[in-house]
């Protein structure tokens, strides 16, 4: 017994799948793959994935993290190969980490999202800079949010952590996971732009949570 | 227009399930427009989610794409909030694939799977801005409407709306009519359409409505409907001889969005041999081929690598009287076991073998068994030829409590022909004693039977194809019989039934004619769709159009026809002989029982020199 966990990528129309999709998509093509995952005990058994976060319906994402346990040590390269020539267009495996810290589940590490917002085509980039810094740079951001039962007003300002621009548009990082978390989507609403967003990495208290899975590191 | 593009850029994110209308599956086909000679839209006139479980479109789907050097693309029925915001900004219909509109094909296929869902083809052609009828299609370079399936023994419905229609096993017909069809394009648009037609029509199984006209004699009764070139042609239904060397799909398009039936098909024979006089599949499907142990063993393996499901459904009409059926499930367990993937058995004869067998398969998860034993009484099973005792079924039923499991389904009719109210309280005279038998056999543990009630449709090619269906108050007098039973019973039966407007409406397409669409055109004005589900099934609109069209769907769905009076399907030809199914309905009246044809010929007339029974080892009874 193993764990291991994979950082993918899901680009194009697949963005647009579920969390349950997705994870029916993985749970498919691993059987596709014939790679040796372990599946639960008992009358209905399963195998065990886990992802770090689910991800909303229509992002991108190139920092995906989903936790596998494995039946026997599988060798890396081996393991890309595999998976990579049996999931459909739009996702990729991008790397394999075994996981040696066995305690913590990965959405207990996420702390932190980081996001690309991409200008869209066409529009002004530097009007765009502009707006932008203006509006992120506001002492106090308030926004409505939905909760489960009712709309609350909640202050984003504290949820965004960094941001600096790029050629291609801004790269700002916002809390997520349990505690304290900040729908990317929120943000997008109050920014009211033409922009799309990408997901880049899932972090945890102080590195990219694919980063540290092993005692090691 | 880039559909895409529009599709991408926003519209996805305001409505429900997107993963409907992305394409890029598992194995969906790479093949594109610029790289074949020909194009067919296979379309579905139900959600993605309904569309993608069935098995006719993975064989057709894989047979073009992997055998012929042509291309099919796959188009639903977009969701009523899908389908309405495309309408607002001008999307057509587009094929998951390409994303090219309905329009840009050469052809466009439709399966009639049932009779409800043919104003969803109204919807869909129309939201692809192709013209609606045929007459509208025949100048203009747009696209070959065909369609295949159940519903197309009687064509004359929706003739009005198909260019082309193909009786029997679609792999037979179709590569032949991407053959044709592609002589006749000229930078991929159909030229010479009335050519074209007129070449297809040599094909077995190709109906062409604009070939035949309906006609009627001074006082307006029907006389028939004739071929304009040779009054005497009849469509004949094509056929696959050997089943077993046919193609089948191992390379499964694998749904994003989670299935009906989201699992792999492993069909392991085609046609029933047992005679129901009700059942249009038992006739449309004669005769029963099978498929070899070794063959489907083979398929099993590759579906297994290939698609990434963990359920091996074995399908039929009839899995039971799969003559291999017991060494092929104990090979597939034993093979598959480890790899935690599971068998299931979708339909089951009401017999100990079928129950055996179940055990078998479901050694673990015992959720729920179905029976259909159609009848309540004795008499009425006899009338319908279910070759069914009630012995066989308390036989069946105590073999299912016994391996434990406490949910019971049992599947009945309502509307039959000599029906009594006898009749109908003894269904759930029956369900009575199958909860009692439950109760005793688990010592009172908590046993539900399910009672299902659909009300008998009439259909044509089957034995009660003459018979008038019920009038929707009888219909709905028979139902409160049943509820007022069932309430004296009290917990643990459960009683469910249809919509009766539904069946009458279903009862008028079945055995109607071409005047019918009128009313699908009128239908199509208004906005109908989904008319299948009954959430969205508007009665008003319905009536409206009717009346409208000055048409009585009583007249279609009450009406007996006489012994010698022709009918609207009498120029298809589906092999089984009209004289048979006669004989079978003046049997019924006598409560005379016809055998199982394997137990001996019948002399239905489906068996020729071309086509027979591919029975592949020994009957079980």
């Amino acid at each position: 017994m193993a764990s291991y966990v994979m950082e993918f990528s899901v680009r194009g129309p697949l963005a647009y799948l579920s969390h349950l999709e997705l994870m029916k998509v993985f749970r498919q093509s691993f059987r596709r793959s014939t790679l040796p995952i372990s599946f639960s005990e008992g009358f209905n058994p399963h195998m065990k994935l886990s992802f770090a976060i689910a991800k909303g319906v229509g992002l991108e994402s190139e920092g995906e993290l989903l936790e596998i346990e494995t039946d026997q040590e599988i060798d890396v390269g081996d393991f890309l190969e595999k998976i990579n020539k049996v999931i459909p267009d739009g996702l990729k495996v991008k790397t394999l980490k075994e996981k040696t810290i066995s305690t913590k589940s990965l959405s207990s590490m996420l702390r932190k999202a980081k996001y690309l917002l991409v200008y869209g085509d066409g529009v002004n980039r530097d009007e765009y800079r502009v707006i932008i810094a203006d509006k992120l740079d506001k002492s106090e951001i308030l926004m409505e949010v939905k909760t489960k039962k009712s709309i609350g007003i909640k202050d984003i300002k504290e949820y965004i952590l960094d941001w600096n621009f790029t050629d291609t548009g801004v790269i700002i990082e916002v809390y997520a996971g349990s505690d304290k978390n900040l729908r990317i989507d929120n943000l997008l609403k109050y920014l009211e732009l033409d922009l799309k967003t990408i997901r880049l990495k899932l972090i945890g208290d102080d590195a990219p949570i694919i980063d540290k899975m092993s005692k090691e590191e | 227009m880039d559909i895409r593009k529009i599709v991408f850029d926003g519209l996805l994110t305001e409505v429900e399930k997107p993963g409907r209308y992305i394409g890029g599956e598992w194995n969906s086909t790479k093949k594109t427009f610029e790289d074949t000679a020909c194009q067919i839209a296979f379309c579905f006139p139900d959600v993605y989610e309904v569309g993608m479980s069935h098995l006719g479109l993975q064989i057709l789907y894989g047979l073009v794409n992997e055998t012929t050097p042509y291309l099919m693309e796959r188009s639903f029925m977009p969701w009523p909030d899908m389908y309405k915001k495309m309408q607002e900004r001008g999307i057509p219909l587009y094929s998951l694939e390409s994303f090219k509109s309905l329009s840009d094909f050469p052809i466009v296929g439709f399966t009639l799977q049932y009779e409800m869902s043919y104003t969803n083809i109204l919807a869909m052609l129309g939201l692809a801005n192709v013209p609606l009828t045929s007459n509208e299609r025949m100048n203009g370079a747009h696209p070959l409407v065909i369609a295949g399936g159940p519903c197309s023994v009687n064509p004359e419905p929706i003739s009005s709306f198909i260019d082309l229609f193909l009786i029997g096993d679609g792999e037979q017909a179709l590569p032949e009519i991407l053959k044709i069809t592609t002589n006749y394009l000229v930078k991929g648009k159909i030229e010479n359409r009335k050519e074209l037609l007129l070449k297809l029509s040599e094909l077995n199984g190709v109906y062409i409505p604009a070939f035949y006209k309906e006609e009627y004699d001074s006082e307006g009764k029907y006389l028939g409907t004739f071929n304009i070139h040779d009054r005497n042609i009849k469509v004949k239904k094509t056929f696959v001889a050997d089943l077993d060397n046919a193609y089948f799909p191992t390379k499964l398009v694998i749904p994003f969005v989670d299935a009906i039936h989201d699992r792999m098909m492993l069909e392991v024979l085609r046609g029933c041999t047992h005679g129901c006089r009700f059942c249009q599949a038992g006739n449309y499907y004669r005769p029963v081929r099978e498929k070899s142990v070794s063959k489907l063993l083979e398929t099993a393996d590759k579906l297994v690598v290939g698609s990434g499901y963990d359920d091996i459904s074995l399908t039929s009409l009839s899995t039971a009287d799969y003559t291999g059926v017991k060494e092929l499930v104990s090979k597939l367990l034993a093979k598959y076991e480890k790899g935690k993937i599971s068998i299931s058995l979708p339909s089951l004869r009401v017999d100990t073998f079928s129950v055996e067998l179940a055990k078998e398969i479901q050694k673990v998860r015992k959720t729920g068994f179905t029976f259909a034993p159609e009848a309540g009484t004795q008499r009425m099973r006899d009338i319908i030829n279910k070759g069914v005792s009630e012995e066989d079924l308390m036989a069946s039923v105590e073999g299912a409590f016994q391996a434990g499991w406490q949910r019971l389904k049992l599947y009945f009719m309502i509307g039959l022909p000599e029906e009594t109210d006898e009749d109908v309280i003894g269904i759930i005279e029956l369900g009575k004693k199958v909860l009692d038998l439950g109760r005793k056999i688990s010592g009172g543990k908590n046993i539900i039977v399910t009672v299902s009630v659909a009300s008998f449709v009439p259909k044509p090619f089957t034995a009660f194809q003459w018979f008038g269906q019920n009038t929707k108050d009888e219909l709905i007098r028979k139902q409160y019989l049943l509820k007022e039973a069932v309430r004296e019973i009290g917990k643990g039966l459960k009683l469910s039934y249809h919509y009766s407007a539904l069946s009458v409406l279903e009862g008028m397409f079945a055995r109607g004619d071409r005047r019918l669409g009128n009313v699908l055109q009128s239908l199509y004005n208004k906005g109908a769709m989904f008319d299948s589900w009954d959430d969205w099934f508007k009665l008003e609109m319905w009536n409206e159009a009717l009346e409208e069209n000055a048409i009585s769907k009583e007249a279609y769905s009450e009406h007996f026809f006489a012994e010698t009076e022709p009918m609207y399907w009498d120029h298809i030809d589906i092999g089984v002989k009209k004289l048979y199914l006669w004989n079978e309905y003046q049997k019924s009246k006598s409560l005379e029982i016809t055998r199982d044809c394997r137990l001996g010929c019948t002399a239905c007339g489906v068996c020729n020199d071309e086509i027979r029974m591919d029975i592949k080892g020994e009957y079980h009874g």
